[in-house]
């Protein structure tokens, strides 16, 4: 890898190193949006799951609060962005919905499954539109009664990569400077050789170990050799006359 | 310099100083400074224009939350007053407001005020109420009070140390990153063609005129040239020399010039003009490969522990699971070091594809486990393909004449860039899709691993470098903290859901490892047991309270040491083992402290110390005597 390659190396891999860091502030930044539209919907949940258990403190049984639907429509007015709440028992069976059609029918696939996940904590499910928030309905001996659960339109909640382009327009600049001063940093070293490479250049170019002016190991070794190559250089050209007197003689 | 005196730096320092690379070393460590400089500046300009007033933005947002919450509460005070009792005279208000603080994350103070703005009711009780977030109590359209909540500065301050702990992170990364890269750059271009260069003009000077062909490319390669047009010279003049002695003995047939002939040619007796040196073996054995594969593989290392406690939930035997499956990897790992050790696998390139494509595919397909068996499989799988396919790539001529140089440095590297890599991504795209991620990029490791002439392999296992006691209980020792501590421990509990923090402990362990070998001249195996002592202090540490990057940066001059101490063995089998094994260990120590009910990581750090005495035991009491 030339010198090029490698500088193109260095500013490419700083664009891209910055860049990510970039989006890794961005999606904390989005999620902590997303935590506080979270941390609200939940006090929202939570506010109807303690109206629904203090219902149950009455002795009545969960499917005879008729009083949940107006809590659950209560939460529709409170929160805009919040399509549905249900009630649902243990069963996985809908028993109160803000949307009627859904009284009577399992609940979808995905929450159970985030239900066995979560091992009686409150649990959440989502797909690409809807978010879904549930906790735990406990009746007065601390049994479990059944789920409380909102379901949420995702786009109240900061979606993934909606902050990472502004910020990356913003912050371009600093980015793009960066990679420069790193690539020119690295094109202009020269790390470390170039003096010496001249002086061994001369010295094995010239034969003469003398023109090495840099006595690390390296320059030792090499001045020896030249030393030595140039004492074998005699001793060919000596054992070479006396062979051509030999030849002569014959 | 006498001929003796070398001798001795040759023997000292076999190839250090010769292939340069301390200084080369030293540049890399300046460069680094220099580029860190630059990013840290990068970084804290991003930072300044562009989150803080995002940060600003999300501060509103909660206060918007915090409104929300306010109105809420007075609604509900209103329908009260509605039933007929006056707000003054309502009961249990106190004890309401607190409950209601104790779930909430938003507010940090409430108060209930009346028309007079005189407080009636404040949670908790010392609250100041200082915020500026109201919601009026109405009744039938007439004002009754309000509601006044603090909003929580907790989330803010929580995003912004992230966000801070992530710009630290990502600047040490990208350092070390860049200067590891450019400092095998700079092995494979100076060097390795110098240390060749200095052993080809040490054997000219023994008088070994071999075929030395200059380096195919960089720097050196004009000193090279020359070196051969140096060196060609004299080949052909022995050539010719041999061509006028094959003529006179041949005309000589009486045999009476003999003498003379052999006289002539005595000076010459001891030269070797004729032995061609091997140098395809140069292009093979590039660390490039092996570091790469290695931090592809190491980089979930982070992740697992808390993907596993996330499977299985706060119940007794979580961590007896976690310790499992971070055991399982590390036996995946030793089986693959194993494998690729077998005589008719050492070494061949489909090792390291096969190897590194199960690993991927077993480490990308977490994005579709649920259940804790199937992950503890992959893992095992993971280990055992991975460690294969990296080991099968060090099996190979040319990858032992990169060892002496800055071979352990591909080690010390890929766990280095590799963790905070692994905990940014999550931080950046989820748990799952990193793992997704890392799977991908063992994939395209693998397909990398094709590229390079075909290896020549080592068909014979040569003897490998002797690993003294003290080595091996210092690489046990700080293994099993790293485990124990980074693997286990940051992950699941220090730094639990808070992957920009565990990134910067990472990078800091990662830096402070990295600097070490740099500044230390040549290896020294009495630094062994140091590095283990550190080891040991690092949990111990923790469990007493000095912060969590604190003894991240203790475990790092641990590892530095270890590779200080190690040298070029740090790459060998033994080392490799021991390294292996060190998870084994802790996750023994994970099940013993959870069988006794002690925390796993003071015992951690006693298991260390153990390991550090038998290491000090070696080093300077059973060799003195």
């Amino acid at each position: 890898m030339g010198r090029l390659a490698t500088t193109v190396l260095v500013v490419v891999a700083t664009l891209l190193g910055l860049v990510g860091f970039v989006l890794v502030s961005a999606r904390i930044l989005e999620r902590t949006e997303s935590e506080i539209a979270q941390a609200q919907f939940n006090y929202v949940l939570a506010r109807a799951d303690e109206a629904v258990e203090r219902s149950l403190q009455l002795g009545l049984p969960l499917t005879e609060l008729e009083q949940t639907v107006p809590v659950l429509e209560r939460i529709l007015l409170r929160a805009p962005a919040v399509e549905a709440a249900d009630v649902f028992s243990n069963a996985g069976i809908t028993i109160f919905s803000t949307d009627r059609g859904a009284v009577g029918e399992p609940i979808p696939e995905p929450w159970r499954v985030a239900i066995r996940e979560a091992h009686g904590e409150a649990w959440s499910a989502q797909d690409s539109q809807r978010l879904t928030l549930s906790r735990e309905i406990s009746n007065d001996f601390g049994r479990p009664a059944g789920w409380a659960a909102i379901t949420i339109d995702r786009n109240a909640m900061t979606p993934p990569l909606t902050l990472f382009g502004s910020a990356l327009r913003v912050g371009a600049g600093a980015i793009v400077l960066a990679a420069l001063v790193a690539g020119l940093l690295v094109g202009f070293d020269r790390i470390g050789l170039s003096r010496r490479r001249t002086d061994l250049e001369n010295a094995i170019e010239e034969a003469d170990a003398r023109l090495i002016t840099v006595p690390d190991a390296f320059g030792v070794l090499t001045g020896r050799a030249i030393a030595r190559a140039a004492e074998t250089d005699k001793l060919l050209e000596t054992a070479r006359g006396k062979m051509q007197a030999l030849d002569a003689e014959v | 310099m006498p001929k003796s005196d070398l001798r001795l730096v040759l023997r000292r320092r076999p190839f250090g100083d010769i292939g340069g690379h301390k200084a080369t070393d030293r540049t890399a460590l300046a460069l680094t400074l220099a580029l860190a400089v630059v990013f840290a500046s990068a970084t804290l300009w991003l930072m300044r224009d562009v989150m803080e007033p995002r940060l600003h933005e999300v501060h509103i947002l909660s206060d918007e939350a915090a409104g929300t919450m306010a109105s809420s509460l007075a609604d509900d005070l209103g329908a009260a007053i509605g039933l007929g009792i006056p707000l003054d005279k309502m009961r249990g208000v106190e004890p309401f407001l607190a409950s209601a603080l104790e779930s909430e994350t938003l507010v940090s103070e409430i108060g209930i005020l009346d028309t007079t703005e005189t407080v009636l009711f404040r949670a908790p009780a010392h609250a100041a109420l200082a915020g500026t977030v109201r919601a009026p109590i109405v009744y039938d359209g007439v004002r009754q009070g309000a509601v006044e909540v603090t909003p929580s500065s907790g989330i803010i301050d929580r995003a912004r140390a992230r966000l801070w702990a992530a710009a630290f992170a990502s600047t040490l990364m990208l350092a070390m990153a860049l200067t590891v890269t450019l400092r095998l750059v700079a092995m494979e271009r100076i060097n390795l063609p110098r240390a060749r260069l200095g052993a080809a003009a040490g054997a000219v000077s023994r008088g070994v005129f071999a075929d030395f062909t200059p380096p195919p490319e960089g720097p050196l390669r004009p000193i090279g040239q020359r070196a051969v047009r140096l060196t060609s010279p004299l080949r052909r003049r022995q050539r010719q020399l041999r061509e006028i002695t094959e003529e006179v003995r041949a005309l000589d047939t009486s045999g009476h010039l003999s003498e003379r002939i052999d006289a002539a040619l005595a000076p010459l007796a001891d030269l070797v003009f004729d032995r061609p040196t091997a140098t395809e073996r140069d292009r093979q054995g590039r660390l490039w490969w092996p570091l790469f594969a290695l931090a592809t593989l190491l980089a979930s290392r982070p992740l697992v522990a808390s993907f596993v406690a996330d499977r299985i939930g706060e119940t007794d035997g979580a961590s007896i699971y976690i310790a499992v499956t971070i055991a399982l990897f590390a036996l995946g790992g030793l089986s693959g070091l194993g494998l690729a050790a077998l005589p008719f696998l050492r070494g061949r390139k489909i090792v390291s594809l096969v190897g590194l494509l199960v690993a991927g595919v077993a480490i990308g397909a977490t994005l579709l486990i649920h259940g804790p068996y199937t992950f503890m499989f992959a893992q095992f799988v993971a280990g055992l393909g991975g460690m294969a396919g990296v080991a099968a790539a060090f099996h190979v001529e040319g990858a032992r004449m990169r060892r002496p140089f800055r071979g352990a440095l591909v080690l010390l590297a890929a766990l280095a860039i590799a963790m905070p890599f692994g905990t940014l991504l999550a931080e950046a795209e989820g748990r799952r899709l990193a793992f997704a991620s890392i799977g991908g990029l063992c994939i395209l490791a693998a397909i990398l691993s094709i590229a390079g002439p075909a290896r020549r392999r080592r068909t014979r296992a040569t003897p490998l470098p002797r690993l003294p006691l003290a080595g091996a209980a210092a690489t046990l020792a700080v293994s099993l903290v790293v485990a124990s501590l980074v693997d286990i421990s940051f992950s699941v509990a220090i730094f639990r859901e808070n992957y920009a923090g565990l990134a910067m402990a990472t990078a800091v362990m990662g830096a402070v490892a990295l600097a070490l070998p740099a500044i230390f001249a040549r290896a020294l195996p009495a630094l062994a047991p140091f590095a283990a002592l550190l080891a040991a202090a690092a949990p111990l540490a923790i469990f007493f309270g000095v912060p969590a990057v604190v003894g991240a940066g203790v475990l790092g001059l641990a590892l530095g040491l270890l590779v200080v101490a190690l040298g070029a063995s740090a790459l060998s089998g033994p080392a490799a083992i021991a390294f292996l094994a060190g998870p084994l260990v802790a996750a023994l120590c994970r099940v013993l402290a959870d069988a006794v009910s002690l925390p796993a990581v003071p015992l951690t750090g006693v298991a260390a110390a153990l390991l550090a005495a038998i290491a000090v035991h070696d080093q300077f009491i059973r060799r003195q005597a």
